[in-house]
């Protein structure tokens, strides 16, 4: 794995996808006299990813990941903030440019069995962007970027014959990004993409998502709850809590050395399957904190306008932290982190994830 | 396919035999058919003269047995009232009937399906509950408040449409919306929903993602995908086709088989009944092998599920 982009790079080449104070409320109903209530899924998120980079994004469900990959393909529009695709603001954008620009965007989605109509067989959906985009007018040509397609993400030919149902769970999400990846978009999200398959074939998939992403060049954002995931495809990782990028930083260090400690908690809450070695009880106490606090954005985030969303959950929390909320600030070592009391550096973690 | 379409046609002609067969024993339970036609005064000598000459004197098997001979070489009996075979009785108001239904039918897909639709994509917004206000009050109205509604409206007051009869295709119009908008409202509901849980599917996100225009992805993936449920709702609605049509003619003394039933009912002319019966389990019979066929069309799934795909 390599070390991660730094953060400087972004000087140099301007990022494909760069997303500033990204906000994205959504309101719940209002009835004529009641109060106006929201979630902030989205707060004021910062970040850009550059072409052939892939950017993990990890967080508890309710985050705000999987909102945040939405806007930064556009299917949802900001609240407040701005998205910016090779240059262009999205929401400047007319619905039919967009449409255009999707060209160079895909999703793969968390579920590989409902991202696919059950009604059609999977050749014709696989190759379906080329026709929405009228790219390959020609049924010989639609053929052979098929069979090159499903080569490339390791399925054999005949499986385009085949309905959804008939194929197994890494087939399908196989197909899935065959299908994402008909246009040779220059950004891709994944969203949850291996979270619904086996272990086994996570880490195939897993594979093939790397290995694509080094033959495009496409900028990947991945979206998962799984940090072992993240180690496995990402160069960057940015942890999300309550809307907010709490950390971030190249995936190698911000595993091995945490400042959040909410990424801490994180990284201990994940299972370690390194023989001989056992979770401390104290560990197993940290990890009951994760769920005990208040998970509902709602609580976390509208309640609380002021501090940081994390302190009631948070082992280092001071009075500070419900007064102030602490901003992401870049560090030398081109890592992010939002907390008043970061881990010292070089600190060594409760566990090491390796 | 066509595997599948014979097994389906297989098990609708014996559908069709079962019914026709507890409808012939059923009939001739318990009961005199010779009082019943004739009357409660009529002496026993003319009743059971009555029963021999049609045979009611004889076992239901061998009378049973008789009637299917007589079907194989398409006898189907005679009227009590006039002796005329009782196949003509229906036939000739068949084709009136069929003109009804038929055209109702259309206008109740069409108008159902496009509501449902257009309410399903604005969902939440003012057209949504306009579309759904109106399906609830169309539900909910009687087709015969509806028809002399409509009556009152085209023939008395704007006086632009005939208000009875069947002489002319202007007067199919008023019997025809009055069938068609009562079932539109059902089918306007049922098409929403069924549109609803698919646009909610990942696959419909994937093809907004993939760049596909709104219109598009209603044509290609949901509205293919909702037909499914939608197929069922009016394979039900088709086998009561003509059940429906009976109080549409009524209210617009239109000449079709609901009025020929009562009359048939009311004189226990038998062999009429019984033809009426087959034509109405015919039909229904043939709606649900239709909407089987469609079915197997929709859905690869239960099109599959005779040789090795998982139900």
């Amino acid at each position: 794995m390599t070390g991660g982009m730094a953060m400087g790079d972004g000087e140099t080449a301007p990022p494909l996808v760069d997303a500033s104070a990204l906000t994205r409320l959504f309101e719940t109903r209002r009835w004529p006299f009641g109060r106006r209530r929201g979630v902030r899924a989205v707060d004021g998120v910062d970040l850009s990813i550059q072409a052939g980079e892939c950017v993990g994004i990890v967080g508890e469900s309710g985050s705000g990941k999987s909102t945040l990959g939405a806007l930064l393909l556009g299917l949802q529009r900001p609240s407040a903030g701005d998205v910016r695709f090779a240059g262009q603001r999205l929401a400047a954008l007319t619905p039919r440019a967009l449409r255009r620009l999707r060209a160079e965007m895909a999703l793969v989605h968390q579920n590989p069995l409902g991202a696919l109509d059950p009604r059609m067989r999977l050749g014709p959906q696989i190759v379906e962007p080329l026709i929405i985009h009228a790219i390959a007018a020609d049924a010989r040509e639609r053929r052979a970027r098929l069979e090159a397609a499903l080569t490339d993400v390791g399925l054999p030919p005949a499986i385009a014959e085949r309905f959804p149902h008939q194929v197994s769970g890494g087939q399908r999400q196989r197909a899935v990004i065959a299908r994402a990846l008909m246009l040779s978009p220059r950004f891709v999200v994944f969203d949850e993409a291996v979270s619904a398959l086996d272990v086994s074939v996570q880490a195939q998939i897993l594979n093939l998502i790397k290995r694509l992403q080094r033959q495009s060049g496409a900028a990947h954002l991945f979206i998962t709850h799984d940090l072992r995931a993240v180690r496995q495809v990402a160069d960057r990782v940015a942890v999300m809590f309550a809307g907010r990028i709490v950390e971030d930083g190249p995936v190698a260090e911000v595993i091995r050395a945490p400042r959040h400690p909410y990424t801490r908690a994180l990284i201990d809450a994940a299972p370690k399957l390194v023989p001989g070695r056992r979770r401390r009880d104290a560990r197993t106490t940290e990890v009951g904190s994760v769920d005990a606090g208040p998970a509902d954005p709602t609580l976390a985030v509208a309640t609380t306008p002021a501090g940081c969303a994390y302190r009631t959950r948070c082992p280092a929390a001071t009075a500070l932290c419900s007064t102030v909320r602490p901003r992401l600030a870049s560090e030398d070592t081109g890592r992010r982190v939002a907390c008043h009391h970061p881990a010292a550096e070089g600190a060594q973690p409760l566990a090491q994830a390796s | 396919m066509i595997a599948y379409a014979g097994r389906r046609l297989v098990r609708a002609l014996l559908t069709l035999w079962v019914t026709l067969t507890a409808f012939f024993v059923l009939l001739r339970l318990n009961v005199d058919i010779g009082m019943l036609a004739l009357n409660q005064n009529a002496s026993p000598e003319a009743v059971a003269a009555f029963n021999a000459r049609w045979g009611f004197d004889q076992p239901v098997l061998v009378q049973y047995l008789d009637y299917v001979r007589g079907l194989l070489v398409g006898d189907f009996g005679f009227s009590f009232r006039d002796s005329r075979p009782a196949v003509d009785w229906v036939f000739e108001r068949l084709p009136k009937t069929l003109q009804l239904s038929m055209t109702g039918f259309a206008l109740m897909v069409t108008i159902g399906v496009t509501a449902g639709i257009a309410a399903a994509i604005n969902r939440g917004r003012a057209l949504d509950r306009t579309i759904m206000s109106l399906a609830v009050a169309g539900y909910s109205m009687p087709s015969f408040v509806l028809g002399l509604g409509l009556m009152y409206a085209f023939a008395v007051f704007l006086q632009v449409l005939p208000s009875s009869g069947s002489t002319t295709w202007a007067h199919l119009i008023l019997p025809a919306a009055t069938y068609g908008l009562t079932g539109a409202a059902g089918v306007a509901r049922y098409t929403r929903s069924a549109m609803l849980d698919v646009i909610g599917r990942p696959y419909i996100l994937a093809a907004h993602a993939t760049g596909t225009p709104p219109g598009e992805v209603i044509t290609r993936h949901a509205a293919p995908n909702a037909a499914i449920p939608v197929v069922t709702f009016l394979g039900f609605s088709a086998g009561q086709l003509v059940g429906h049509a009976v109080i549409v003619e009524t209210v617009f003394a239109w000449p079709g088989l609901g009025q020929a039933l009562v009359t048939a009912v009311a004189f226990r002319d038998l062999a009429v009944v019984q033809v009426m019966v087959m034509v109405f389990v015919a039909f229904m019979v043939t709606a649900n092998f239709i909407v089987d066929l469609l079915y197997g069309l929709l859905n690869p799934k239960i099109r599959m599920a005779g040789h090795g795909g998982k139900r």
